[in-house]
């Protein structure tokens, strides 16, 4: 759990966070979005005091920040930023175990950590544990990033817009990937990123900034339906709901109503319904567990609406 | 249309080819002082040696046709071409000694342009068949066992370089001992001094020109001023009984090695400041991230990644410290130099390339050598 309070940031006369506070609770993936320069990243570095703040309080697990030294306090906390900074002199085995060897952990331990990682982001471990940086692709650079953070363990990962360097179709799957890999590893994730959409399909929680302070935070669905002000409204346009609805596996909201035609495939999402209805014509969709019509599909896009109110 | 197919050849072998049609290749001096009678290629090699001038012409034609093997076949006749141009050379100045022993036999331009088109053939075409391991080494072999035979008989005794290295012999290995010391020692003295301070500049910003306006200005102090400004202090230095038992004087080997430990901060410090520079901000910042100290991103990732670059610093500064350290011999500091200055008081041509020759030799090998040894660094550090 980090608990930010009262935080100020200033770089002389520009005060780059202002007064802000914020609880990140344990487990949960808070996405921080915002334009440039809204103070985001250096709130992201504040909490591993990659920069000193200039008032209020951090406290990470109960702790005060301040009680720890930097590097202590930086080897206990996932760090992954946007061009990956793999150490390109080293190869993958030893990008993924600096942490470990930081820490002192015995080689045994390491190389079967190391093992664990790559399989874990979805790479072959004895071929890719010799490679070197060079010799990856982006997709795999970043994946090889993510699974360097997550090599010590650490409970929480602090994360600067780590997939924005990758192309539009690799993001999409690392984005899914990761967040897979975080339910099941239940880390607490602080995720940086100017990118809503990105923010709309990871998020349990959203916390919009501006100027150096919080505009909203809440869940992706509230944001979207209930923008706090026009500044939210303009940020997310009205497409926010079709990425609400690709959050939405299908296969949860299907009607025991079987139709005679082929299902749709099982990781189909709502908003892969509402995309066959409109290039179909059809009023109802074939699921593998039965199927959904268009009068339930508009009560599941709205019912975030009712459950808020 | 003709197309040029191999540019390199083509230029090469047109200046070789030139330089044996009209440039004199070689000087038949009667006696050490009298500038001696010249003679051009077609006069020593004679009716044999025409097929020199036929290899140089099969070159020009080469450079413009497409063949299979065509980098195998220059290569190997390369080969031949240097055995030719010696041999043929030595066997037909001894009809013109006649064995007069004062006489001998000087080198002139059409020799050297062309060996050093010989030359750079040679390093090129060996670059080009360097998958070919047999035929490369087949050729490099037969080359060194010719000039191994060739030493072994008197046949190199009459040329005037020779000579002058028989009458100096002792002195020769002495001023070529002195001569690497300086280097040796004026480069990696730098190399104390200056990656340190080219870090310093790196790691403080304020310090960066305090530190490298200086070493910049350095380098364009000429050597001769240098020399002046030193002798006073170094004078003075020498009048303690420690410097003065070390040798330490106004003149000699001090101010040799003051100058050209100077001359070598800039290069070194500035290929350490690049170094550090040319080390991604990125990775810093993902290795403070991860909870690494300063010390150890500086150990382990910033040394090893600035290394190649600073080595490369390094083997300037010897590059440059081999071929400046001809200026100790103008102070009395030894080694090369000490020949070509007397060279040059003597107006004797052959003396000044008895100091330059072995310079140019050592430039080019040690410039291999420290390259080979770059690459084997970079393999330690990247994985």
């Amino acid at each position: 759990m980090i608990n930010i309070e009262h935080v100020t940031k200033k770089y002389g006369d520009f005060t780059a966070v202002n007064d802000l506070s914020l609880t990140v609770e344990s487990s949960e993936f808070l996405v921080i979005l915002g334009p440039s320069g809204c103070g985001k990243s250096t709130l992201l570095r504040l909490i591993n005091k990659m920069i000193e703040r200039n008032d209020g309080v951090i406290t990470v697990n109960g702790e005060n920040i301040d009680d720890l030294k930097g590097v202590q306090l930086r080897k206990t906390i996932g760090y992954v930023i946007q061009n990956i900074g793999l150490f390109p002199h080293m190869n993958v085995y030893k990008n993924i175990a600096t942490v470990p060897r930081l820490l002192k952990w015995n080689e045994d331990t390491i190389a079967k950590r190391v093992s664990d990682m790559l399989a874990l982001v979805g790479l072959e471990p004895t071929i890719y544990q010799v490679k070197t940086p060079a010799q990856l692709s982006g997709g795999e650079a970043q994946r090889i990033g993510v699974a360097r953070a997550m090599a010590s363990d650490p409970e929480i990962l602090l994360m600067d817009e780590p997939f924005g360097a990758v192309d539009p179709i690799n993001r999409l799957r690392l984005q899914k990937e990761f967040r897979k890999i975080q339910r099941k590893l239940k880390k607490t994730v602080v995720f940086v990123t100017h990118d809503t959409d990105e923010a709309l399909l990871l998020a349990d929680r959203i916390c919009i900034m501006n100027k150096g302070e919080i505009v909203q935070v809440d869940t992706p669905e509230n944001i979207v339906l209930h923008p706090k002000n026009d500044f939210v409204k303009d940020f997310f346009k009205e497409e926010g709901i079709l990425t609400i609805l690709s959050r939405k596996p299908a296969v949860d909201y299907a009607e025991p109503f079987e139709l005679d035609e082929n299902p749709l495939h099982q990781d189909a999402t709502m908003r892969d319904v509402l995309l066959t209805m409109l290039t179909t014509g059809q009023e109802r969709v074939s699921l593998i567990n039965g199927s959904i019509s268009w009068d339930a599909l508009l009560q599941i896009a709205g019912s975030d609406v009712h459950d808020s109110e | 249309m003709i197309t040029i197919n191999d540019k390199t050849l083509l230029l090469l072998s047109s200046i070789g080819a030139a330089a044996f049609v009209f440039l004199n290749l070689i000087k038949h001096k009667p006696n050490r002082i009298l500038p001696g009678e010249p003679y051009t290629s077609f006069e020593i090699f004679g009716n044999i040696g025409i097929t020199i001038l036929l290899v140089w012409g099969v070159f020009i034609v080469f450079s413009f046709v497409e063949l299979k093997h065509k980098n195998k076949i220059i290569f190997i006749l390369t080969t031949g071409l240097i055995i030719a141009l010696f041999s043929l050379l030595l066997s037909n100045v001894e009809a013109l000694i006649d064995g007069q022993s004062s006489a001998r036999i000087s080198f002139s331009a059409g020799f050297y342009v062309q060996l050093f088109c010989i030359y750079m053939l040679f390093s090129t075409y060996t670059e080009r068949i360097k998958n070919h391991t047999y035929i490369k080494w087949i050729g490099l072999l037969s080359i060194v066992g010719f000039f191994y035979y060739f030493t072994n008989t008197d046949a190199f005794s009459n040329l005037s370089l020779v000579k002058e290295y028989t009458i100096k012999k002792e002195q020769f290995y002495d001023h070529l001992r002195i001569h690497a010391l300086l280097t040796f020692a004026s480069v990696i003295t730098g190399a104390f001094i200056a990656i340190p301070l080219g870090f310093l500049a790196y790691s403080r910003k304020k310090l960066e020109d305090k530190i490298m306006v200086p070493l910049s200005i350095i380098e364009t102090i000429p050597t001769f001023a240098l020399f002046g400004v030193l002798l006073v202090p170094l004078a003075g230095l020498g009048s303690l009984p420690f410097f003065e038992q070390i040798g330490v004087s106004g003149i000699g080997w001090a101010p040799a090695y003051v100058a050209l430990t100077l001359y070598t901060l800039l290069p070194i410090g500035r290929n350490t400041l690049t170094g550090f520079h040319s080390v991604n901000q990125n990775v810093i910042e993902a290795a403070t991230g991860m909870g690494m100290s300063n010390r150890q991103i500086l150990q382990k990732i910033e040394l090893p990644l600035a290394f190649p670059v600073i080595f490369t610093g390094i083997r300037i500064a010897f590059i440059q410290t081999i071929g400046g350290a001809v200026l100790a011999g103008l102070v009395g500091g030894g080694g090369m130099g000490t020949f070509v200055f007397l060279g040059l008081g003597e107006a004797s041509p052959d003396l000044i390339l008895l100091g330059v020759l072995p310079i140019v030799f050592f430039t080019i090998l040690l410039d291999y050598i420290l390259r080979t040894i770059e690459k084997i660094i970079g393999g330690i550090i990247y994985d």
